[in-house]
């Protein structure tokens, strides 16, 4: 994947109602060559449909899934709630290629989540950002 | 100051409302006393802040507090952060948003009991009208929590259901709190002026 910073978490939250896991990450990228924004909200929303059709084959709830990709000149919000995949890309960033920028990603899955959920939404999100990058 | 407490479970729309609540607070300008119109402070699940990032875009003063639920880990957080506005801004609103797995009688208890200069708190449930019938049963004691815990119960996305699926969701919330103000309103096409004002109040 590109360059930057990357940090990953996850971990299970236990409110007194209702049993979720989390998976946040935040990681701050340049693609290069640079992507555009139309394939990088593709690829993003890519993810958010991965991560809410394994937790529908598993009987779980999608709490949210959420997506912010920002940079100096513009950002992209999506966000899922287990159906279609809402997205929102500032305008200045629709025809562009997009510089360095960061991302942040947070999925909350509401019931007993295996411990495979944290891997997979990791793994599936870096094969998502990596499809961008041309074939080495 | 006073308090608008945000609940409502994951994806309901807290933050899409909290937007133009935010500006519709701004444009009522009280603040010619010089007073900051509105702070807002987010309390997200998981360890990185999007929502704040979002309202930050829309030139928004916002706090965060995450790693944990304000309505339970959280509460001395919550208490400082409150106290620190008020000593050093003072704005005559603050927007809380909790997490979309918190409940709000505890959160209000905290405000109530340790949250210096603010004259009243009140909840608003943000209920999703196209989850309803799912997450009533999922998680119902939750959502139940939420909805007898409000003053004010918005019920939104009324853009992607049809006018019967309303009607059941207004019954439903009803049914379980016969006391709260309900309007029903979306996010996604606009909310107008006199809708804030009923949910504001007095
Ligand atoms: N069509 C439509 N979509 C909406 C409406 N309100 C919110 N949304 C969408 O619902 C999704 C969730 O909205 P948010 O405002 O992030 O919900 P939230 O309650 O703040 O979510 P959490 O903070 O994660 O609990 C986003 O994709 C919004 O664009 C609405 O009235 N109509
Ligand atoms: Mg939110």
């Amino acid at each position: 994947m590109g360059k930057g910073d990357r940090t990953v978490t996850g971990h299970r939250e236990l409110p007194e109602e209702v049993e979720s896991s989390v998976f946040s990450a935040s990681l701050a990228l340049e693609l290069v060559p640079p992507a555009t924004a139309s394939s990088l909200t593709a690829a993003l929303r890519g993810w958010i449909v991965e991560i809410q059709d394994w937790a529908r084959g598993k009987g779980l709830l999608v709490g949210h899934v959420k997506v912010l990709v920002e940079s100096d000149t513009g950002y992209i919000r999506l966000s899922g709630t287990g159906g279609a995949v809402t997205s929102n890309v500032s305008e200045s960033w629709e025809p562009s290629r997009v510089g360095p920028f960061e991302v942040k990603v947070a999925a909350i899955i509401v019931g007993f989540t295996p411990r495979e959920f944290e891997e997979l939404a990791g793994n599936t999100l870096e094969r998502a950002l990596s499809r961008l990058l041309p074939e080495r | 100051m006073r308090v608008i407490l945000f609940v409502g479970f994951l994806g309901s729309g807290k933050t899409s409302l909290m937007l133009p609540l935010a500006r519709f607070l701004v444009e009522r300008r009280e603040a010619v006393d010089g007073r900051m119109p509105v702070v807002i402070i987010e309390n997200e699940v998981g360890d990185v802040s999007i929502d704040d990032a979002v309202l930050r875009q829309e030139g928004l003063s916002v706090r965060e507090l995450f790693g944990g639920c304000i309505c339970c880990q959280l509460t001395a957080d919550l208490t400082s952060c409150i106290n620190d506005i008020h000593a050093e801004i003072d704005p005559h609103w603050v927007l809380v948003e909790a997490t979309g797995l918190g409940t709000p009688q505890p959160i209000v208890s905290t405000i109530d009991r340790y949250g210096k200069g603010v004259e009243r708190v009140t909840t608003l449930a943000v209920i999703d009208a196209v989850r309803w019938n799912e997450l009533i049963v999922v998680v119902e004691p939750l959502v139940t929590k939420q909805v007898t815990g409000a003053d004010v119960v918005a019920v939104n996305k009324t853009d992607l259901v049809d006018a019967d699926t309303l009607e059941e969701v207004t019954r439903g919330v009803a049914a379980l709190n016969g006391r709260a103000k309900v309007v029903r309103l979306s996010a996604g096409e606009g909310v107008g002026p006199e809708v804030w004002e009923k949910v504001i109040g007095p």
